[in-house]
């Protein structure tokens, strides 16, 4: 990056209203501030100038480039359902009839995983996404809060 | 099993009749998840429920024939899951005011909803709700009526349209009013919204700013209904402290 790359970023900062640039390269760093928050842009050196425009299309919001995502784990791959309400969860349609689900079940779109009854209402949630169940996070019978994670599903 | 159209309300659905069934709701959903093409508005009734449920898995008990007992199919995608105490007013709603005429004042809902007539109960709602992810697919909305049973040995506080007002009901004629009454408040929520409905079941309310006994996990408690929140929970005061209320935190006791 040249002086004269580093002077219109300067120019850039100062007009659109960026709170701070960063731009990190092999072999250099540069962070560009106002005082106020922080936006990072990482890049390598072609990148750098061709992603410096793009803030300019909003130039109040705050934008940021994140870096690549660092390697994965095993549970990254993992799908959580969520609550859609606040409610109670139940695992079966009553006392005496079968879990809908256990862990190691394979699942597909479409089918009946728990009931979570709200002032008398019952909702039979079915899954969105098809895998196996690796992890039932709640307990039968227990209050749920509206987007509480419910089971651990893996997609693959 | 005969299968109609009722033209008139929830325009073209299927309107269908069983001699004996465990449940209309079960009917419903079973059929549903075999990917039955219902359409909203379809109405599924029992001449016989011999399975029918009311709260936390209560045997609900009708004389064949006798009752009022189907399951209406609604798919309410237009609202959010979190807004499902709506539904509950709208059904509560339209049997109330499907009934007015008949039973008049002592009419009233039972929070969250139950249909009493004075202290006795007359009839009962289940809900059961149908989603993917928060998308609210269906609703399956299960009503029992006692219309001309006379005898409930063994339940002291029913009563029936026929024990009170000494005549026999066709009950597909009281079918025909209650699904009118359904589409109407239904059609007023997505038109008009929630307010004038919630109005209209806060009036109806049974025990509202009446000091009552409740039975709090155990504990008996003298207090007054005097709202119930958006969300369905039932806000009673006690001396000048109120509290909120889930469904079977709170029981009245008779």
């Amino acid at each position: 990056m040249d002086i004269k790359q580093i002077q219109d970023l300067i120019k850039f900062v100062a007009k659109s209203g960026v709170n701070e640039v960063s731009i990190e390269e092999q072999d250099f760093k540069i962070t560009i501030k106002t005082n106020k928050e922080p936006t990072y842009v990482n890049a390598t050196l072609p990148a750098a100038v061709q992603a410096i425009p793009a803030p300019v299309a909003a130039p109040v919001a705050a934008v940021e480039v994140a870096p690549a995502a660092p390697a994965t784990d095993d549970t990254s791959k993992l799908i959580t359902i969520k609550s859609p309400m606040i409610g109670t969860f139940y695992r079966s349609s009553s006392p005496d009839k079968p879990l809908f689900v256990n862990v190691g079940d394979s699942i597909s779109a479409g089918d009946v995983i728990c009931i979570i009854e709200a002032m008398k209402l019952f909702n039979e949630i079915e899954s969105e996404v098809s895998g196996k169940i690796v992890k039932v996070l709640v307990e039968n019978a227990q209050p749920v809060e509206y987007d509480q994670p419910l089971f651990l599903v893996d997609p693959s | 099993m005969q299968s109609n159209t009722f033209s008139s309300f929830l325009n073209g659905q299927k309107f269908i009749t069983l001699k004996s069934i465990s449940s209309t709701n079960d009917y419903l959903k079973e059929e549903l998840s075999k990917s039955a093409p219902f359409s909203e508005g379809t109405v599924i009734m029992a001449e016989e429920q011999f399975g029918g449920r009311g709260q936390s898995g209560n045997k609900w008990l009708s004389e064949s024939g006798k009752n009022l007992t189907f399951s209406i199919l609604l798919k309410p995608s237009f609202l959010n899951p979190i807004q499902q105490f709506n539904i509950n007013i709208v059904i509560c709603v339209a049997i109330y005011e499907a009934l007015y005429p008949l039973l008049g004042e002592e009419l009233a809902i039972k929070w969250p909803n139950d249909i009493y007539v004075g202290d006795r109960k007359l009839g009962g709602i289940l809900i059961e709700n149908i989603l993917q992810g928060n998308e609210w697919r269906e609703s399956v909305v299960g009503i029992g009526i006692n219309v001309n049973q006379e005898d409930f040995s063994g339940l002291k506080n029913a009563c029936s349209i026929k024990e009170l007002l000494h005549r026999e009901y066709i009950l597909t004629d009281l079918l025909y009013d209650l699904c009118k009454s359904i589409e109407k408040c239904y059609f007023q929520l997505k038109n008009q919204g929630i307010a004038d409905l919630q109005l209209v079941y806060k009036k109806a309310l049974y025990g509202l700013n009446e000091v009552r006994k409740f039975n709090l996990e155990g504990v008996s408690v003298e207090g007054k209904i005097i709202d119930v929140a958006d969300d369905g929970q039932l806000i009673v005061d006690f001396n000048g402290h109120s509290a909120r209320f889930n469904f079977k935190e709170i029981e009245f006791v008779f």
